[in-house]
């Protein structure tokens, strides 16, 4: 690294420095101000631990529930809720469950660049009760598994419903479906 | 995508070592890591976050997930709770008021100094759909204000119990009430103050 004193060089693709012009020119600062303050957040950043692009995709996952109408809720409330009443209106609710599935699907559609990648996100960020969630694409194809040793047999069959929707609403059709107790296992056809 | 070309900047030579730091950490080059830096920042610029927020975001997340809580979408959540309630109202209270034990005892339990305070910050991040939620506690007095027409009329009820739950956790009695669609206000005390 070339250096001045107390400063380095350091090398950037142009066509960045031509985009953070625009948007630093918007927020009334200077390119080289917009990298400093960025470069130093990014050390606070690591310093706590956390990586900056967890914390940004992180970010627009929440953003994105916020958008789309989501709660917190207790999880042992959530499981209560679901376990009175899903016996008498387990279609209703599905039906539900899958509709809001695809809602979401159609809006990490629109959103994200990689929203198959922002899907399998979402579920790890929102579902803390998901130990395990893969997803495995193959050309048209995708292959979507999840664990959890806590879920309930009602609260695994509306997930799984959940992400059936999203799968649709991500341009996804299901071809087939397994569901136990704690483990959902879907192929996807695009 | 970036493109090859690239222009020469002068950065700050600590920042500069430290990114290289963890460029290094993570198996990147140091063009590559600053540009993918660079690329984050640009996006959050334009979403119009600023990195601080996010960071907060992400502490928010983890938050969460230490007090078990999940996401549901708000109407699925109203539209189960008030079919819970029609059939099983007593029980259903009893076990948001559980929840709110079980919560409050996950920070007592960490020994922090000011527990209720810690619950209030966490619960503001929580109830994004509540635009109104205080917890103001001055020496042994807590008062409680929710307000939020978003909310149901069984699930304020259920809402309210929670924050009960949280209360009797922490030693305080409930003095006085004010329950009504989407409003709460709770009045509590500890030792019969």
């Amino acid at each position: 690294m070339p250096k001045a004193k107390g400063k380095k060089l350091v090398s950037v693709s142009e066509d960045l420095i031509a985009e953070i012009a625009k948007v630093s020119r918007s927020g009334g600062e200077s390119v080289s101000k917009f990298i400093e303050d960025t470069l130093r957040q990014t050390v606070e950043v690591r310093k706590r631990g956390y990586d900056l692009k967890q914390v940004m995709d992180c970010f627009n996952v929440i953003q994105a529930h916020r958008v789309l109408g989501g709660v917190f809720v207790p999880s042992p409330v959530l499981d209560y809720l679901t376990g009175k009443v899903y016996k008498e209106n387990s279609e209703r609710l599905q039906a539900k469950w899958y509709e809001s599935g695809k809602w979401n699907g159609k809006y990490l559609k629109e959103k994200f660049q990689d929203p198959i990648e922002a899907f399998r996100y979402f579920l790890e960020i929102s579902r803390w009760d998901l130990n395990e969630v893969e997803v495995d694409r193959s050309g048209g194809s995708l292959k979507f598994r999840c664990v959890s040793t806590v879920l309930t047999k009602a609260g695994t069959e509306l997930l799984a419903k959940f992400i059936e929707g999203m799968l649709e609403g991500l341009g996804y059709r299901t071809e087939k479906v397994d569901c136990l107790k704690g483990m959902i296992l879907l192929h996807s056809k695009r | 995508m970036v493109n090859s070309r690239r222009k020469m900047l002068a950065a700050r030579d600590d920042l500069a070592d430290k990114i290289s730091e963890i460029a290094n950490s993570k198996g990147f080059t140091l063009f590559g890591m600053i540009n993918s830096i660079l690329e984050l920042a640009i996006e959050a610029e334009k979403m119009g976050i600023n990195l601080e927020e996010a960071v907060d975001n992400y502490k928010m997340t983890k938050a969460v997930k230490e007090a078990s809580f999940t996401l549901v979408l708000e109407s699925l959540l109203y539209e189960t709770a008030e079919i819970a309630c029609e059939k099983a109202k007593q029980e259903t209270l009893k076990v948001w008021f559980d929840a709110g034990v079980w919560l409050a005892s996950q920070y007592t339990s960490r020994n922090i100094e000011n527990p209720l305070g810690n619950i209030e910050k966490d619960l503001k991040a929580f109830s994004w759909n509540i635009p109104e939620f205080t917890i103001e506690q001055i020496d042994d007095k807590v008062s409680i204000r929710v307000l939020s027409p978003r909310l149901s009329e069984s699930y304020t009820v259920l809402f309210n119990r929670f924050l009960e739950g949280i209360l009797k956790a922490l030693s305080f009695e409930v003095k006085y009430k004010e329950l009504g669609k989407g409003n709460i206000r709770l009045e509590a005390a500890r030792g019969g103050g």
